[in-house]
């Protein structure tokens, strides 16, 4: 009975794995890179610097409008956090005539500004890291709310093979300090345990937090069962800042000096992320702040509203343990709360799981290919899970490298700008299958590898000749974030090259071996 | 020998349509049913529902693939759905919905 039940766990972990191990790939990894998104978008707008505090760069948001919007009816700001550059303003003009509702250009109506000067600067049109995290849960060129469903039951394939992988998983302990090199199936086999393994409990985590963060749209009726309609839940468990809309007489534009003192009293110190400040010339201003995401591992920030003279007039309400639970859940996941020890150490965990994911994909056809080679008969659904992972393990990276790239080539305007660096992205992904499936297989992975490396390798390079900027630069102005993702491109453009080497070792090898032939043969 | 092997198929395809409809079933009544008997608020009551119903899903599908035969758990996840279900209805006809 217990090996008849690890026998069908095993069966249940291979196919929940196999069969949306390519989405999952791309979620996990997509999800890694947006530890660090706004180290991306950072590298990607290099007409910006680093801010520094992120309430400074609010304070000079707040004057910057004051001084060159004095008249508009509302105010937003917000600044990018510490790791992070530039400072997004926006402002809604008055109307026309005093009855006129006003209405805000969202082309026009908008300016970016360097956190540590004030000063309004021109960055290049980008999602940046953005881009990752929307991937990550949103897919794209879809209505979201379908990205999110297709995510949604992938995951619980993922948490299914997780736990499924446990059961099967007979030796944890042992096989946690065995990897065997050059033993083929074995091998891979060994790599994707202690991947799995070593990260387990970030790989549960993560997953089961993944739903958590949509939890209301996957798993509707337990608020069915309490609510008629959903907004009366949503207004019960996450009352928001209501404000005030009685008008009083004209009034010099706000200064956020005072509300910025209330909030760095009441958040000790932490800084807000989000700011509007509704009618800020007139007496009857308001302001509204949300806090930064760092400042808690609570996803739900707090939110709080001040009168023109920084006195509190809405403040959130003490959470219950449910709801207290879900935000510490989400933040889990997002980790928006980790400082630079920590957040390694999420993106760690995430290329384990990533690699975890695409061992097991490999695997697959390692294992089968030793089957077929015995019967010598080629194998149609081998092939194209042959062709599926090579073009999305080796060719989402190089759809990051294109990314990058992109960045860096298309011209500054370039209308839709930012969507058409995303195009390079899926363009390059896209090839790579088509040409994993027009190449035989050792052949593709090796290709496809090399190219790989070689567009990392470019990156710093071309980034160099393109912007001002270069990791030398960088290092010599203490720009470490810059640096470390110029180290990085290379540090992977290496890897890459390594794996094309070894890729390339093996299948020269191979004709000397007899079985190995056939198996190309087929292949082929 | 191809009987047989189309006999397990047929079984694999019911295996894995029970999990999916039943696990998603059976999650879907535990939230609803700890959010209708969890003492408190509601909203609170709803969400902790909800977070637990995530766990339910894929022990449920495990249950359905690990067992020996199939039209047990078949029957058990139907009763387990109507008690469920027959107590959240009564609770929400006789208690009523925010």
């Amino acid at each position: 009975m217990k090996a008849a039940f690890r026998q069908s766990m095993s069966w249940l972990h291979t196919w929940t794995g196999l069969l949306v191990g390519w989405i999952l790939f791309a979620v996990f990894l997509s999800g890694t890179l947006a530890y660090f998104n706004s180290e991306i978008t950072l590298w990607m707008q290099p007409e910006t610097s680093q801010t520094r505090s992120q309430s400074d760069a609010v304070a000079k948001g707040g004057a910057w409008l004051q001084q060159n919007h004095p008249d508009a009816v509302e105010w937003s700001i917000f600044p990018a956090n510490e790791r992070g550059g530039a400072v997004r303003v926006l402002w809604t003009p008055p109307p026309a005539t005093p009855d006129a509702k006003p209405v805000r250009d969202p082309d026009r109506d908008i300016a970016w500004l360097d956190p540590n000067t004030g000063q309004q600067i021109n960055v290049r049109d980008t999602m940046g890291g953005a881009f990752f995290y929307r991937l990550h849960f949103d897919m794209h060129y879809m209505p979201r709310i379908w990205g999110r469903w297709i995510v949604g039951v992938c995951a619980m394939f993922m948490f299914v093979a997780i736990l499924t992988g446990i059961v099967v998983h007979r030796k944890i302990f042992t096989d946690f300090f065995t990897l065997r090199f050059n033993k083929g199936q074995r091998s891979w086999l060994d790599a994707h345990n202690v991947v799995g393994v070593l990260a387990l409990p970030f790989h549960i985590m993560i997953t089961f937090t993944g739903f958590v963060t949509l939890a209301s749209m996957y798993m509707p009726w337990g608020i069915a069962a309490n609510f008629a309609n959903d907004d009366d839940y949503f207004k019960s468990a996450f009352p928001q800042p209501e404000i005030p809309d009685t008008r009083g007489a004209p009034a010099p534009p706000l200064d956020l000096a005072a509300a910025l003192a209330t909030v760095d009293a009441r958040w000790n110190g932490a800084s807000p992320s989000s700011v509007t400040v509704f009618r800020p010339a007139d007496t009857s201003a308001v302001v509204r702040m949300f806090q930064t995401s760092s400042a808690q591992i609570d996803s739900r920030a707090d939110a709080i509203v001040m009168n023109r003279a920084g006195e509190v007039i809405w403040a959130k309400a003490g959470k219950g343990a449910a709801t207290q639970t879900f935000g510490v859940m989400v933040g889990l996941h997002a980790g928006r709360y980790a400082g630079p020890d920590l957040r390694w150490l999420y993106f760690l965990s995430g290329l384990g799981g990533t690699t975890m994911i695409g061992t097991g994909l490999i695997l697959w056809t390692v294992k089968r290919k030793r089957k077929h080679a015995a019967k010598s008969v080629a194998h149609v659904g081998l092939r194209l899970v042959e062709v599926l992972n090579t073009g999305t393990i080796v060719g989402f990276p190089l759809g990051v490298a294109a990314y990058f790239i992109a960045n860096r080539l298309v011209p500054l305007d370039t209308v839709e700008r930012a969507e058409a660096e995303i195009g390079w992205f899926f363009a390059a992904w896209g090839v790579s299958y088509i040409y994993a499936a027009l190449r035989p297989a050792p052949r593709a992975w090796f290709e496809l590898l090399a190219a790989a490396a070689a567009a990392f390798a470019a990156i710093p390079l071309l980034s160099a000749f393109t912007t001002g900027r270069n990791l030398f630069t960088s290092i010599a102005s203490g720009d470490w974030t810059r640096a470390t993702i110029d180290f990085a491109l290379l540090a992977t453009a290496v890897l890459f090259a390594f794996a094309a080497r070894k890729v390339a070792a093996k299948s020269d090898a191979a004709p000397s071996h007899p079985r190995r032939s056939r198996e190309q043969a087929q292949t082929s | 020998m191809a009987a047989r092997a189309s006999g397990q198929r047929l079984e694999v395809i019911a295996r894995t349509l029970l999990a999916i409809v039943g696990a998603y079933a059976a999650a879907s009544l535990v939230a609803a049913t700890l959010a209708r008997v969890l003492p408190g608020d509601r909203a609170e009551a709803a969400l902790a529902g909800t977070i637990v119903s995530f766990a339910v899903f894929p022990a449920i599908v495990m249950w359905v693939f690990g067992a020996r035969r199939v039209l047990p758990v078949l029957v058990s996840l139907v009763i387990g759905c109507a008690l469920l279900a027959a107590l959240t209805y009564w609770s929400i006809t006789t208690g009523g919905r925010a």
